[in-house]
């Protein structure tokens, strides 16, 4: 076998329609488990902020949960635990429903909430208190108060590690290869089992995640820009 | 420093010993010769070639046709315990005059070694839920079936159901577990692999069911060193003459058969590998 690269026999046949279905599956569990973080990472910051001691005690310890076991772990227990749990009709609803991607947005964006909630916490915590004085001095309830004041400030404050933990998110969506989930990283490694182009595939790979981490990563950078704008 | 040098000058004096034997051309002479047929087994693949755990001696179905053979070719069996990953190295190199190993024919094994007739044919199949629609192969169409990643069964799924959907997990029990969760419809191993997942299910043991007939079939020879065709001539008439005897038939039974927890049945006999 010579050294010489070769990348036509990635391309050929079926595998270009591989790696473009492997890229689809990849955006649709990346969409998924990144709307899924925000909303649920939105909530439990405002939760932790609203100084309940129940409410800040269980989203402590859901963080605290979610940042300490390894992301794996938590996916297989979504995919091949959880469900053990569930009635049979709602197993096997799910096994109809691409079970895969379900399990798979759902551990992926349970654990990066804790990261975003985490991040809005800090960005919450950067605003000066007055704020939040003159704001309820001035009439609003602690919602209206978090909804028109705090929160944009919050949120253009914390924007850089926001959009650091929506990159982290975009790959690690490459773990639900493990529980068969036919996204980009399982895509490849098909190809290369198949061709033993080893080089090659795991190239592919490297510039797609590459470039599209280097895209989310360009688009966050224009949104700061924008919103540093409308804050002055 | 020093032992370690003559470690070094015994193995290459015991190298070149050895070697000097593999050289001296016709084997048959030279194991009729010692009196003895050294087999090369495994001591992990049950029921295969596996340590007994009352008698601690290696035993199984590999086991007995070494012993089946060397008593048709009128010496004694010797074992050797090889690893899975090791054992065409160690034949090739001399160690072992035959493998009796869970030796699988494939195109690029046959070119290091010569394998012997079928002594086994290793069924690759479908298990599906029993509770479920599927009741053979052909009802996997279009439906999803687990593997495990870089299986050789892949490409015979494919061959097989060219419209079913594959889903491979890393390892043999997590694609078992996704069947066993119905996660999957359909999930492809070896016949004898299969029912012993199926057996660890205990009491839920019959909530999955084999389909008929197998996706594929894998022929297993006894491996041995290429251009030695006595040898090769006088170990394939013995498994015909065992074959002939029922004592074939006797080992299949005894490992695998109705009484044993595999419950398979012998569906081939003693033949040249095809292909």
């Amino acid at each position: 076998m010579s050294g010489r690269l070769d990348f036509d026999p990635i391309f050929a046949g079926p595998f270009s329609h591989l790696l473009v279905s492997g890229a689809i599956k990849t955006f649709e569990l990346t969409a998924t488990s990144w709307t899924l973080a925000v909303g649920l990472g939105v909530v439990l910051a405002v939760l932790r902020a609203s100084g309940i001691p129940v409410a800040t005690k269980a989203v402590a310890a859901f963080v605290a949960y979610h940042q300490n076991v390894p992301m794996l772990v938590q996916i297989l227990l979504w995919y091949f635990g959880v469900p053990t749990l569930l009635p049979d009709a709602a197993q096997s609803w799910i096994n109809a429903h691409d079970g895969e991607l379900i399990f798979a947005s759902i551990a992926v964006g349970l654990c990066m909430s804790a990261y975003f909630s985490e991040d809005l916490r800090s960005g919450l915590r950067s605003v000066h208190h007055g704020q939040q004085e003159a704001a309820r001095s001035l009439g609003l309830s602690f919602f209206g108060t978090m909804r028109y004041v705090t929160l944009p400030q919050a949120i253009r404050n914390a924007l850089p590690t926001f959009i650091n933990h929506t990159v982290l998110l975009f790959k690690n969506t490459s773990l639900a290869m493990t529980i068969g989930a036919a996204e980009m990283t399982y895509v490849v490694r098909e190809i290369e089992n198949e061709t033993f182009r080893t080089f090659e595939a795991y190239a592919v790979a490297t510039l797609f995640y590459l470039a599209v981490s280097l895209g989310l990563m360009g688009l966050g950078a224009l949104v700061e820009k924008r919103i540093q704008n409308q804050g002055r | 420093m020093n032992r370690y040098k003559t470690c070094i000058a015994v193995a290459a004096v015991v190298a070149l010993v050895t070697g000097a034997k593999v050289a001296n051309a016709d084997q048959l002479a030279d194991v009729k010769a010692h009196g003895t047929l050294v087999c090369g087994v495994l001591s992990n693949g049950a029921p295969f070639g596996f340590q007994d755990p009352d008698t601690r001696e290696i035993v199984g179905y590999d086991v007995d046709f070494c012993k089946g053979v060397a008593k048709e070719l009128g010496v004694k069996p010797e074992l050797k315990v090889l690893s899975l990953d090791a054992r065409i190295p160690e034949l090739t190199q001399g160690r072992v005059d035959i493998l009796a190993a869970v030796l699988g024919y494939n195109a690029q094994r046959a070119q290091q070694i010569t394998f012997s007739d079928t002594y086994f044919v290793s069924n690759q199949v479908i298990a599906a839920s029993t509770g479920s629609a599927n009741k053979t192969l052909n009802d996997l169409a279009g439906k999803r079936i687990s593997t495990i990643k870089g299986s050789s069964n892949i490409p015979m799924v494919q061959r097989a159901l060219p419209t079913a959907q594959i889903v491979s997990y890393d390892d043999a029990p997590s694609a078992f577990m996704a069947l066993a969760q119905k996660k999957v419809d359909g999930y492809v191993l070896s016949e004898s692999l299969m029912h012993r997942f199926i057996d660890k299910l205990g009491a839920n043991a019959n909530t999955i069911t084999i389909l008929n007939p197998p996706v594929g079939r894998e022929y297993w020879g006894l491996g041995m060193r290429k251009d030695e065709p006595k040898l090769a001539e006088a170990v394939n008439s013995a498994l015909v003459k065992m074959q002939a005897s029922g004592e074939s038939q006797q080992i299949f039974d005894k490992w695998l058969g109705t009484g044993s927890p595999f419950k398979m049945k012998r569906d081939f006999t003693t033949a040249p590998i095809p292909g």
